[in-house]
């Protein structure tokens, strides 16, 4: 309505991203940051930001099915792994020793997606019979059956221990994983796979904010909150179940074989249990249920070993080294972690992004405290 | 080491009777078992629900240790993964129901003895299944037994109210 | 202008903005390039001094991927870099390379968990700033590692005695004593010199190089003297739970000689249940099967007994300058367990050719991968001369048989001298004995 730009008169509206203009103006600051970064990073940190960026996409595929639709699923990893050696075979040499078709990254990465959707859409049915915590142990279960498949099929993953290469970067033709000079700038595998990642992860959450502000998303926080409700009032929890699992299989294929790029080799014992609570520690500390929440809740689980391998050299008395001193970094990183986890179930249960958000309502109303 | 094993049986069979007694007999034990038929009421009647769930996970880290000695013992030796052991008991209470300790008992023996006789058959017979198959069945036996009863063996059906 | 061209329109300027504006390159970090003197260098060579070392001299970093926390040979592995870093200690002491460097191996410790993934990973991190790998624990680690060491012409030292390391053309791999799959004919031939030839041999390993290698070495055997051998795969108790399964295979098939190549806690677990349980053939292990803490487990008194292992080199406290040196860099203490002596002899190689390539005037990376071809290592009479590189020409095939000896400063003590068993001697290797 003219003379009136703020007023939104539908729910899709007021859900938009990047409504006003203030989320705008630093939401393309932040943009522009994320844009030149890599070139004043070394090769070390533009690959940890890369993961940062694919954890995300997989964080909001997690997000999607247990923070938006309530159905816990401790089986995300199994996802990410089907994901990874999709992409793996798709891409894989055909005339090595392990399964590959030799595709490009165009046709790797959708079938990566692909693949474990349909394989999300397949043990979906699970979550129509089971809820709660009985959802929660068989998709666990799921995990490991996944990991004891990706152990034996030996031709495709190359067999526990050993493992095999990750899909290579040649999109459309171009090999991205040598270095090359656009403009002058000298732009190496890092900072490319950097500059993809970032680009997908926008992609992909703008497409599942837009998910979530339809009436499927509407649908899911029904289901999510009283599905017994839910179901009186109409919504068909088989359907919105199974759309929940396919395409938060759909992100969790994409992350994985993206992922697997990062480091360029993959071993089937990466996705056990430790890799699932990873991405549900993103979830639940960033906060379940927002976008924001679960981008802030990826980058920070992701970080955190970087910056607890700095804390030596503050804390004399954490070592580096593997043996000795009064606790390693190692050890000190999974205490942290741990720690975390618990803090933020009991005193923030809305994760980062509740405190994001009290901390943005204190300077709203700043210098009025109440 | 055929005592030891004989040991084994019997410290567990033992402690699982001392925690039989202790639902059926002790004050305490009467207590969390309203404790968890339902809170509120047992709260109405006096009992200190809080201290109920603090006693309750005191048993489970308890008889949790007692697991783990009985596993740490005898020729295997234990190390930092041994602990994953307790994730075994995740697939058992599922099975066996979530609120039943009959369905623990009945789990736990049809979970362990499907593992064992899993590692020390399946290679000769069924080989195609891969190497360390036992390590998974458990998990497939709870998933086929919840897909038939979803909740669990002796586990009492969630009634749901809107 | 809907909200999603417009937003659509501002990401693309923004774009085209950042690659005009972003030309406030990066710091090239890494090894920084020095002319000194007349040697060549490149990366991971700094004329600036080690951090603490000697102020007159510049540093040559080399790194380590190890097993050093959660993976199955851990025990042994942080012996093997102790011992590395006493070794490259030592070298300094002595002078450096050439006179003119010093080594550091402490900056880019890694650890890579037994993990491929997680070695590869690793390995990107520092390849950029050393000159080799001192260690590169893992045969599959290593394969896994390989593309990316012949890319960067990154020579590495193997801690582990895969049988692929002799063939690899590429003069990539320094290996020092011999094969799995060589132990295994050694192996083999004492058992059957010492305990009469067997009906029937059992060998139980860990899938991949380690086992498979033996275990093929075992078919080779079997094969060259008429003996039935079958294969029993394993895997550590972290993926197994327990050895059962090898334990009742034993009690099935009755073998009279069991070869081992697992870990020690598995090894303990297999002789400890297999005796208990009636089992009177002897054990044969691996040399890394053995740690002395087994000795004061549950079936150590079963060790005692039955059990044996080969090595490709004396355990600490042997007669030799090599040893004599280990010793005084432990200050006469004994080590935890023989990984001390493994990550002190594997630097042998890599020493021999750093001090070759220095006197070609050339420790470029490419230039120290060229003069792999014209070393030859020598261990301070702890081992014979061992040319490196070649394709198979090198293959080395002694080997000498410790036993589990409480007393003796790593729980083990020579039973049999160096040696090359008949069907060892016999054999030619021409090509790697199992896939990794």
């Amino acid at each position: 309505m003219r003379g009136r730009p703020a007023l939104v008169t539908s729910y899709e509206a007021a859900q938009a991203p990047l409504r006003t203009t203030t989320t705008r103006v630093w939401f393309t600051a932040l943009l522009l940051f994320l844009i030149i970064l890599p070139l004043q990073l070394d090769a070390e940190l533009n690959s940890l930001m890369a993961t940062a960026f694919l954890s995300a996409i997989g964080a909001i595929g997690l997000n999607l099915v247990t923070g938006w639709a309530g159905q816990v699923s401790l089986g995300h990893a199994f996802f990410i792994g089907v994901g990874a050696y999709t992409g793996a075979v798709v891409a894989g040499d055909p005339d090595g020793e392990l399964a590959g078709l030799g595709l490009d990254m165009a046709i790797w990465l959708p079938a990566a997606g692909l693949a474990a959707a349909l394989v999300g859409l397949a043990v979906a049915p699970l979550a129509t019979r089971l809820r709660g915590l009985y959802l929660a142990i068989v998709t666990l279960g799921l995990v490991f059956l996944g990991g004891h498949l990706f152990r034996e099929m030996t031709s495709v993953t190359g067999g526990a221990g050993i493992g095999r290469e990750a899909p290579s970067l040649v999109l459309f033709g171009v090999d991205l994983e040598t270095t090359s000079s656009i403009a002058g700038i000298a732009l190496d595998r890092p900072m490319k796979l950097y500059l993809l990642s970032l680009a997908l992860l926008i992609v992909l959450a703008l497409l599942s904010k837009n998910l979530t502000r339809s009436a499927v998303g509407r649908a899911f926080a029904a289901v999510r909150d009283r599905d017994l409700a839910a179901e009186t009032m109409g919504v068909d929890l088989t359907k919105y179940k199974l759309i929940a699992f396919t395409v938060s299989s759909f992100y969790a294929g994409i992350a994985g074989a993206m992922l697997a790029t990062v480091t360029g080799f993959i071993e089937p014992g990466t996705y056990d249990l430790l890799l699932s609570i990873q991405f549900l520690a993103m979830v639940l500390i960033g906060g379940a249920g927002t976008l924001v929440g679960v981008l802030m809740g990826a980058a920070f689980v992701s970080l955190l070993p970087r910056i607890v391998e700095e804390v030596p050299r503050l804390l004399p008395f954490i070592t580096a080294e593997s043996s000795g001193g009064f606790l390693t970094t190692f050890q000190l990183q999974t205490m942290i972690y741990g720690a975390l986890i618990v803090v933020f179930l009991i005193v923030e249960p809305r994760g980062l992004f509740g405190l994001w958000v009290r901390v943005r309502n204190y300077f709203r109303a700043w210098p009025f405290s109440y | 080491m055929f005592h030891t094993d004989v040991a084994k049986v019997l410290i567990a069979a033992l402690a699982v009777a001392g925690l039989s007694l202790f639902f059926k007999r002790a004050r305490w034990g009467l207590a969390m078992r309203a404790t968890a038929f339902s809170q509120e009421t047992a709260l109405a009647q006096g009992v200190p629900v809080g201290r109920m769930f603090a006693l309750s996970w005191a048993l489970a880290g308890g008889l949790a240790a007692i697991a783990g000695v009985l596993v740490g013992t005898g020729g295997a030796g234990f190390d930092q993964s041994t602990s994953l052991l307790a994730l075994k008991a995740l697939p058992v209470i599922m099975l066996g129901g979530l609120d039943s300790i009959r369905g623990a008992i009945v789990g736990g023996l049809l979970i362990g003895l499907a593992e064992a006789y899993t590692k020390a058959y399946q290679p000769e017979h069924a080989a195609w299944l891969g190497s360390n198959f036992d390590q998974v069945v458990p998990y497939l036996v709870m998933l086929m037994v919840l897909l038939v009863r979803p909740y669990g063996l002796f586990g009492t059906p969630e009634v749901r109210r809107v | 202008m809907s909200k999603l061209s417009r937003g659509s329109a501002c990401v693309t300027a923004l774009l085209a903005l950042a690659l005009g504006v972003g030309t406030c390159g990066a710091d090239e970090d890494g090894g920084g390039d020095a002319a000194a003197g007349k040697v060549k260098v490149g990366a991971g060579i700094t004329s600036e001094p080690c951090p603490g070392g000697a102020a007159d001299r510049g540093c040559i970093y080399l790194g380590i991927l190890s097993d050093l926390t959660s993976g199955p040979f851990a025990q042994l592995a942080v012996p093997i870099t102790d011992a590395q870093e006493d070794f490259w200690k030592r070298v300094n002491d002595q002078g450096g390379i050439a006179g003119k460097y010093d080594v550091n191996v402490t900056k880019y410790t890694r650890d890579n968990k037994y993990n491929p993934q997680e070695h590869v990973a690793k390995l990107r991190e520092i390849e950029p700033k050393i000159l080799a790998l001192a260690q590169s624990l893992g045969t599959p680690m290593t394969l896994a590692g390989l593309p990316l060491m012949k890319r960067g012409d990154l020579v590495a030292v193997p801690a582990t005695w895969w049988s692929g390391w002799s063939f690899d053309d590429d003069g990539l791999v320094l290996e020092s004593g011999y094969s799995y799959c060589g132990e295994a004919l050694n192996g083999l031939d004492y058992a059957a010199d010492e305990f009469g030839k067997p009906n029937r041999v059992l060998a139980v390993g860990y899938p991949g190089d380690y086992g498979g290698d033996s275990a093929a070495g075992a078919k080779i055997w079997g094969e060259a003297n008429g003996v039935d051998v079958a294969a029993v795969k394993t895997a550590p108790n972290a993926a197994a739970g327990n050895q059962d399964a090898v334990v009742s295979a034993i009690k099935r098939q009755s073998p009279d000689v069991v070869l081992l190549a697992t870990g020690p806690a598995e090894m303990a677990e297999i002789v400890g249940k297999a005796v208990a349980g009636g089992f009177t053939g002897e054990f044969i292990g691996s040399v890394p099967t053995f740690n002395p803490a087994v000795l004061k487990s549950q079936a150590g008194r079963a060790i005692l007994a039955k059990y044996r292992f080969v090595a490709p080199w004396g355990p600490f406290g042997s007669d030799s300058a090599a040893h004599d040196a280990m010793s005084k860099a432990t200050g006469g203490k004994a080590p935890a367990n023989d990984g001390y002596t493994f990550g002190w002899m594997w630097s042998y190689p890599l020493k021999a050719l750093l001090d070759q390539a220095a006197k070609d005037g050339d420790l470029t990376r490419a230039g120290v991968r060229e003069a792999v071809q014209k070393t030859t290592a020598t261990y301070e009479g702890a081992l014979p001369d061992h040319k490196l590189g070649g394709a198979g020409e090198n293959v080395v095939k002694q080997a000498l048989i410790a036993k589990p000896d409480p007393k003796a400063p790593t729980g083990a003590s020579v039973q049999k001298q160096f040696f090359t068993g008949p069907t060892a001697e016999k054999q030619e290797f021409t090509e790697a004995c199992s896939k990794a």
